[in-house]
């Protein structure tokens, strides 16, 4: 039964002190109708949620006092509704037209289902959502610190596949020419019992006596110790638990509560990597033993079964992350995949993990008697894996795509920190895109230190093919939805993880404790990165001395609160302002450089990504005109070392001859621009050497390039003097060396023209834009890169 | 580029291997040694020119056990190595039947 209210006052007073429920009162307001209760005074509700045209009570509070009315976008801004620790302000009450239609939430998935391939505009929000919607800022920090935040630990199991995937066991034979290659094996699925010993190596753990070993499974082994457990509606099967650490922001502090009201919180998925897991003792036990070979030599295998002795848990390794996307109203899953990495899992068997947390989530949010019910907005989900994990994130991504609409996610945001890459060498139908039918948006977030993804590749060692495992470089380069990459200089693999360079986490002894114990990703890097050392920031490094310029873990954690947390803030929150960070217009807050990627915009049209198979035109139609000393070029490390790419770009030497300029005609159709708000290309320069810090240092940079728009007989050109202060956050090639293997990374950047620089007086009309020519300046023997060339709408 | 030192490379003491109950030729094999770090980057092994398939990881970094979908030749040699690093040749040799093949502890 609804209870309908004529007074603002009534209605407000009535919901605070608790003589109606928000749920089921309404205010009648003159020739509006009826208006309903979206967000509560206190309440948690996300700020994207308030829409255009909403309804605001504001009560002066005290005995005898009035009530306001507001409309939000006309008499009040969003923000406004919105204390500084992020809840609804005590005085207010928000309303929405009970017969309104859906709105820009509701149908902006459907306006993101365009990629920036073929020159489709891609829109990221509605502008008047984006428009008013913000978020805590730095200056914020302090009172969102003092948000409460509710952590638990969740564990269920459900019946689901296992996926081996880890497997090589598909090699490509060697010919007179051509070494060995690997495959990713032809994956295996199962969920019987019996699969368990078939689809693992037996193993044998060594006793006392050397000619007796104790012969189990590594599936057997995690049933025996609850990562699996028999299905108890069906013997023959077994379930996989589910497990994991759960954040929500709290009604109070100590309160397990969720804030009060029915606002839905948008949710997050988070996925570590592979680690060391569990540490198993196996025990004897009665079963016929096995004996191989004879005589001295001969061997018994005695059944076995497995205990824990110990296990490193890499799901609570985020907590400073998930406890930050509380405080912003996000509720979050850190997702325990340990028995993945027991099962040598690559990638699927996480993202089945991914996909089966949130069906129980589902579960959770439909259950009344679960604290969580109603509370979930399972359409505003974000995916955040590191390592393998971000493989995985993207896998899930992939995988939601195909399930049927009512099983279906929305995903909007996909965020790899530090991620491999093991599907970017295989059949391009079989590499992992992040388009936008599988994610609004798509992150990377990477450390030029990273030591386990660290590219390193063996030109000579071609044998491994598949094992040539790429980074999070080559995701961004197959990305064509909304994206962004962040390369962070100093940063490294481990150090996002607390657990995995928390030395009391791993087993005494074991070597993964001694990498923990220096916050090292492996042993090469352990002695340069060991916080315990001194800093230093001379090459070479000298012996015992750490390498200055590594991050500290607590900077890598805010780094994490900041891209990750600001990326999610922006597609799950609407927190429009903290596109600042991905486009160049805001440093991080420790001021640590940054390569940045990104294409991002309200509105974006390709104007050409090299891509294509036909060079001779643009993704638009138009026509292309390239002097003798431009081309179009695969860049991938294989060919080009130090080159973390797999794209085609386009490539210039030194110019001349008659012709300088590279063409690309812009269609009819095409040449209205006033929509947009800037040019962006991504580019680089080759650099002859870099043996050095030194040497990178004292090398000419950045590229140096023309960018011309002609109108008819019109030109405007803006060159290096403008377009380098416009992009003054442009980073040199971190010099890194692991050992002796150079890893340097010389990768694409975006930059950005406003096209305000080529309109006003002796400007073009953005109107009527024909062509854009751009002039490169290429010393002999280091050409430049330029690919994605892109207007955009900031 | 170059590879990094050995330091940081896993090392392999012996393997033991193990004909599979009901396989078709196929063969498990345990491997022991140290430095055996779960990673990102898998550890990849072959025995001669036969990928050794899935591979397990011992959280104690101790070895590793690993599946051959065919009986290996004699004078096959087991190398080893993550799937950034070219894989190196260990000490364990297959050495086809008798004493000195399958349950024999090869070293």
């Amino acid at each position: 039964m609804v209870t309908r209210v004529r007074s603002p006052q009534r209605l407000f007073d009535g919901i605070v002190h608790g003589h109606l429920a928000a749920g089921s009162a309404s205010l009648e307001h003159g020739e509006d109708g009826r208006w309903e209760v979206v967000a509560t005074p206190c309440s948690a509700a996300p700020m994207h949620h308030v829409r255009h045209g909403d309804l605001v009570i504001q009560r002066a509070l005290g005995e005898g006092r009035l009530a306001s009315t507001r409309v939000v976008g006309e008499d009040i801004a969003a923000e406004q509704l919105f204390g500084p620790e992020g809840f609804v302000r005590r005085d207010t009450l928000i309303l929405r037209r009970a017969d309104r239609s859906p709105g820009p939430e509701s149908s902006r998935l459907a306006s993101d289902a365009l990629d920036d391939e073929g020159g489709v505009e891609l829109r990221l929000e509605s502008e008047v959502e984006m428009a008013f919607a913000t978020h805590p800022e730095a200056g914020d920090a302090a009172e969102a610190a003092a948000t409460p935040v509710h952590c638990f630990e969740l564990s269920i199991h459900r019946s689901m596949d296992v996926t081996v995937d880890g497997a090589v066991s598909t090699p490509i034979p060697a010919t007179a020419t051509t070494p060995p290659r690997h495959a990713i094996g032809t994956a295996t699925r199962f969920r019987s019992i019996a699969g368990l010993d078939t689809n693992f190596p037996t193993e044998a753990t060594s006793t006392a006596n050397p000619r007796e070993f104790l012969a189990t499974t590594r599936g057997r082994m995690l049933l025996d110790t609850g990562h699996f457990r028999v299905d108890p509606g069906d013997a023959t099967r077994f379930q996989v638990r589910i497990r994991g650490l759960l954040c929500h922001p709290a009604r109070a502090p100590g309160s397990d509560q969720l804030p009060s009201g029915t606002q839905r919180l948008p949710v997050v998925v988070l996925v570590h990597g592979n680690h060391t897991a569990v540490t198993f003792a196996i025990s004897p036990t009665a079963g016929p033993r096995r004996t191989l070979g004879s005589g001295p030599t001969a061997v018994t295998l005695i059944p076995g079964r497995a205990t824990i002795l110990h296990e490193v848990f890499s799901y609570r390794g985020y907590r400073y992350l998930q406890e930050h996307l509380a405080r912003l109203g996000i509720v979050s899953v850190s997702l325990d995949t340990n028995a993945a990495n027991e099962t040598g899992s690559l990638i699927r068997f996480r993202a089945d993990l991914v996909l089966e947390l949130l069906d129980h989530l589902r579960s959770l949010d439909s259950d009344p008697a679960s604290p969580l019910h109603g509370r979930l907005d399972l359409a505003n989900v974000g995916l955040v894996g590191h390592s393998r994990g971000g493989d995985a994130v993207a896998m899930a991504a992939d995988l939601n795509r195909g399930r049927s609409s009512a099983t279906k996610y929305g995903v909007r945001a996909v965020v790899a920190i530090a991620p491999t890459d093991f599907t970017g060498m295989l059949a391009p139908s079989s590499r992992l895109r992040m388009r936008s039918d599988r994610t609004a948006s798509f992150l990377c977030v990477y450390g030029s230190h990273d030591g386990d993804v660290s590219g390193r590749f063996d030109p000579a060692d071609l044998s491994q093919g598949w094992g040539f495992v790429g980074t999070g470089f080559r995701h961004y380069d197959r990305a064509s939805t909304q994206r962004a990459m962040v390369f962070i200089h100093g940063a490294t693999h481990n150090r996002f993880n607390t657990v995995w360079i928390d030395p009391a986490a791993h087993a005494a002894g074991s070597g993964a404790r001694a990498l923990a114990e220096a916050q090292a990703d492996n042993g090469v890097d352990a002695p340069t990165v060991d916080p315990r050392l001194s800093p230093s920031s001379t090459f070479p490094l000298p012996a015992g001395r750490r390498d200055g310029r590594v991050l500290s873990a607590a900077a890598h954690q805010t780094l994490a609160r900041e891209l990750v947390g600001g990326w999610l803030a922006l597609w799950l929150l609407g927190a429009f302002t903290e596109q600042r960070r991905f486009i160049g217009d805001q440093s991080n807050s420790l001021g640590v450089p940054v390569g940045l990627q990104w294409k991002l915009g309200r509105a974006i049209r390709g104007v050409d990504n090299f891509d294509d198979s036909a060079p001779g035109t643009n993704v638009l139609g138009g026509a292309t005109t390239s002097p003798p000393f431009v081309a179009e070029r695969l860049i991938e490390i294989s060919d080009l070392p130090h080159v973390p790419h797999n794209d085609r770009v386009l490539e210039a030497g030194p110019a001349s001859g008659p012709v300088r300029a590279y063409r690309t005609e812009i269609p009819a159709g095409k040449r209205d621009w006033t929509h947009f708000t800037a040019l962006t290309f991504r580019v680089a320069k080759r650099f002859p050497d870099l043996s050095s810090p030194a040497i990178i240092s004292a090398a000419s940079f950045p590229p140096t390039l023309q960018i011309t728009l002609v109108s008819g007989p019109q030109r405007a050109s803006v060159d290096q003097s403008v377009i380098g202060p416009l992009n003054p956050r442009t980073v040199r090639p971190y010099h890194r060396l692991m050992g002796s293997s150079d890893l340097t990374k010389v990768h694409l950047q975006t930059w950005q023209v406003p096209l305000s620089r080529f309109t006003g007086s002796g400007g073009v009309p953005l109107s009527s834009i024909e062509a854009v020519e751009i002039t490169f300046g290429a010393a002999a023997g280091e050409p430049i890169h330029l690919d994605t060339l892109t207007l955009v709408r900031i | 580029m170059s590879q990094a030192s050995d330091s940081s490379r896993p090392r392999v003491t012996d393997a033991l291997f193990i004909p599979a109950e009901a396989g078709r030729g196929q063969m498990h094999m345990q491997v022991r040694g140290q430095g055996f770090v779960a990673r990102a980057v898998p550890l990849l092994a072959r025995l001669g020119p036969q990928v050794v398939g899935r591979i397990v990881l011992s959280a104690d970094g101790r070895g590793f056990a690993g599946v051959l979908e065919r009986t290996p030749r004699e004078g096959d040699r087991l190398h080893v190595g993550y799937a950034d690093t070219e894989l190196q040749p260990t000490s364990v040799v297959y050495r086809g039947g008798g004493d000195e093949g399958p349950g024999s502890i090869i070293a």
